[in-house]
C-alpha cells in the first residue's frame, strides 16, 4: 500500500501525458483537414460554426401590399424586361450590300447648356442605375485615387441587370437591388441611408425590351412615389438611356426604341416637373448610335454593344457638369 | 525522484510542441502584401488598383475595425469588376462579419451576372470564399484558379 502510494504522483503524470498526447493527435487531425461545404467555400473545419446558416441580410420590412409591378404587356418581352445581346437585326444596304444607315437628327431635350459648376455641385448627389452606372461608379472611384474630390462627395446605388421591374421586388437572396454599403435594401431604403438630395436616375435598359413604356413608367411612378414616402424633400433628376452601337441593334432593344422611350419620359418629366437631362445626345454619333470608342463591349468582341468606356465616362460627367439646373 | 522529473519534463516538453503546433497552424504567418505583389506578377489584370479600407466600406461594407491586415485590388474593364480580396480579421467575431459580407457580394454578382452576362455568372459559379484561420478571401476574376493556388500556397 505504501507503496502504491509514494508511486502515485507518477503514475498520475503517466496518466495527464497520455491524456496530453491524445489531446493533440486530436487537435493536429483537426487543424489540418479542411473541408468543403457543398457550396464549395473551403473552410478551416475550425471555423464551421462562423460560417453555418449564413444568410442575406434582409433589413427592411416586406410591405403587407406588395407592389403592383407591370411586366407583360407584349408577348417578345422577356419575362423580367432584360436585354439580350443576340439576334441579328440586318440594316438597309448600299448597292454594293454595306449596311447604311440613315442619319437621324438628335435634338437634346430637357435640361439646357449651363455654366460648368463646380464638383461641390455634387456632393449631395446619388447616381441609381444598371450596369451603364455601374461602370461609371468605378470610374469615378478610380478618379478619386487621383483627386479625391473628383465629382464631388457623390455617391452610387447601382446594381448590374437593375431596372424599375427590380426595384419593386422585395429583398430576397435572389433578388436584384443595390447595396449601399455592403447591404442589400430596397431603393428607398437606400436613398434615405445615403442621404442625398439629388437623385440622378438612369434605368430603363432593362425595362423597355419590346417597347414597354407605359409598363415602365408605371413602374416608374411607382418607385417615385415609394422613393418619396421615406425621402420627401429628394430632386429627380431622369438620365435618358443611352444609345447601343450600330451593329449591336436586335428587334427587342435598339436605338429606335431607346429614342422612343427617352422621349416618353422627356414627356413624363415635363408633365410632373421633374428634370431630364439628355445624356443620349451627349454620347452618340450623327447616326444616333454609340460610336465605337465609347463602347468597351463591341459586338464584335461577343459583347452587347452597350457599355461604356473611359472616354464615354468622361463626356458623359463633362455633360453632367454643364447641364445643371 | 528522477521518474518524476523525467516524466515532468517529457510533459512540458510534449506540451510546448502541441501549443506552438497548433497555434502555428491556424495562424500561419503570410504576408497579404507580398501575396499581392506575387498574384500581380503571375496574372494581369487591365487598370488594376488597390483598394483601401474606405473601399472596403463602400463596396462591401467591411468596417475598418474589423480588419487586422488587408490587400485587395479592383479593376472594372468588363461589365463587371475583377475583385481580388484578402484581409486578416482581428478575432473570430470580426471574421464572421466580413465572411457574410463576401458571401453577400458573391451572392450578389452571381444574381446581377445570372440572365445578363453568361461569362461572368459562369466565372462567379466558380468562385469561393475562402477561409484559413482569421485569414479570408474571395477572388471574382477569370484568372481565379490560379490566384486561389497562389494564395493557398502560402498556407501550406
Amino acid at each position: 500500500m505504501r507503496r502504491f502510494f509514494c508511486r502515485l504522483p507518477v503514475r498520475l503524470l503517466a496518466l495527464i501525458e497520455l491524456l496530453a498526447c491524445m489531446w493533440m493527435l486530436t487537435m493536429s487531425a483537426h487543424v489540418i483537414q479542411i473541408k468543403e461545404d457543398v457550396s464549395g467555400k473551403i473552410i478551416d473545419d475550425g471555423f464551421a460554426h462562423v460560417l453555418g446558416g449564413l444568410s442575406l441580410p434582409h433589413t427592411v420590412e416586406e410591405k403587407e401590399d406588395p407592389p403592383v409591378i407591370v411586366e407583360d404587356d407584349l408577348e417578345n418581352a422577356d419575362s423580367d424586361g432584360e436585354i439580350d445581346s443576340g439576334g441579328e437585326e440586318p440594316g438597309e444596304t448600299d448597292a454594293e450590300g454595306n449596311e447604311t444607315e440613315t442619319p437621324v437628327e438628335i435634338v437634346p431635350g430637357g435640361i439646357p447648356e449651363s455654366e460648368r459648376v463646380d464638383t461641390s455641385y455634387f456632393d449631395d448627389v446619388v447616381f441609381i442605375g444598371d450596369s451603364v452606372s455601374l461602370k461609371l461608379q468605378y470610374y469615378v472611384r478610380d478618379q478619386r485615387q487621383i483627386d479625391e474630390t473628383f465629382l464631388g462627395k457623390a455617391q452610387f446605388l447601382t446594381a448590374g441587370s437593375f431596372s424599375y421591374i427590380n426595384a419593386l421586388k422585395p429583398v430576397s437572396e435572389e433578388s436584384v437591388h443595390p447595396s449601399y454599403q455592403g447591404t442589400k435594401m430596397l431603393l428607398e431604403d437606400s436613398i434615405a441611408a445615403c442621404g442625398a438630395k439629388k437623385l440622378y436616375i438612369m434605368l430603363g435598359m432593362n425595362d423597355i425590351a419590346g417597347g414597354r413604356y407605359d409598363a415602365t413608367l408605371e413602374n416608374l411612378t411607382t418607385v417615385i412615389s415609394r422613393i418619396l414616402e421615406k425621402s420627401p424633400d429628394v430632386v429627380f433628376y431622369f438620365q435618358s438611356v443611352t444609345p447601343r452601337t450600330a451593329d449591336s441593334q436586335t428587334t427587342k432593344l435598339n436605338n429606335e426604341i431607346i429614342r422612343g422611350y427617352n422621349e416618353r419620359l422627356l414627356q413624363y418629366c415635363e408633365d410632373n416637373g421633374y428634370y431630364f437631362i439628355d445624356v443620349y445626345a451627349a454620347l452618340c454619333d450623327e447616326n444616333g448610335d454609340l460610336p465605337p470608342e465609347y463602347c468597351s463591349d463591341p459586338k464584335s468582341s461577343g459583347g452587347m454593344g452597350i457599355h461604356f468606356t473611359n472616354a464615354a465616362c468622361e463626356a458623359w460627367l463633362d455633360y453632367l457638369y454643364t447641364h445643371t439646373a | 525522484m528522477k521518474k518524476i522529473i523525467a516524466f515532468s519534463f517529457s510533459f512540458l516538453v510534449l506540451l510546448t510542441i502541441g501549443l506552438t503546433g497548433c497555434s502555428g497552424a491556424s495562424e500561419p504567418d503570410v504576408s497579404l502584401s507580398e501575396i499581392l505583389v506575387e498574384l500581380e506578377t503571375a496574372v494581369s489584370i487591365d487598370g488594376a488598383s488597390q483598394m483601401t479600407e474606405t473601399d472596403l466600406l463602400d463596396f462591401y461594407g467591411i468596417q475598418a475595425s474589423d480588419i487586422a491586415e488587408q490587400a485587395s485590388l479592383i479593376s472594372m474593364s468588363g461589365i463587371f469588376p475583377d475583385e481580388v480580396i484578402m484581409i486578416k480579421a482581428q478575432n473570430e467575431e470580426a471574421l464572421n462579419r466580413i465572411c457574410e459580407k463576401l458571401d453577400n457580394r458573391l451572392q450578389e454578382v452571381l444574381n446581377q451576372s445570372k440572365s445578363y452576362d453568361a461569362e461572368s455568372y459562369a466565372i462567379a459559379q466558380k468562385c469561393a470564399v475562402d477561409v484559413r484561420g482569421l485569414y479570408i478571401a474571395l477572388f471574382i476574376s477569370p484568372t481565379h484558379e490560379t490566384m486561389t493556388q497562389l494564395y493557398a500556397a502560402h498556407f501550406e
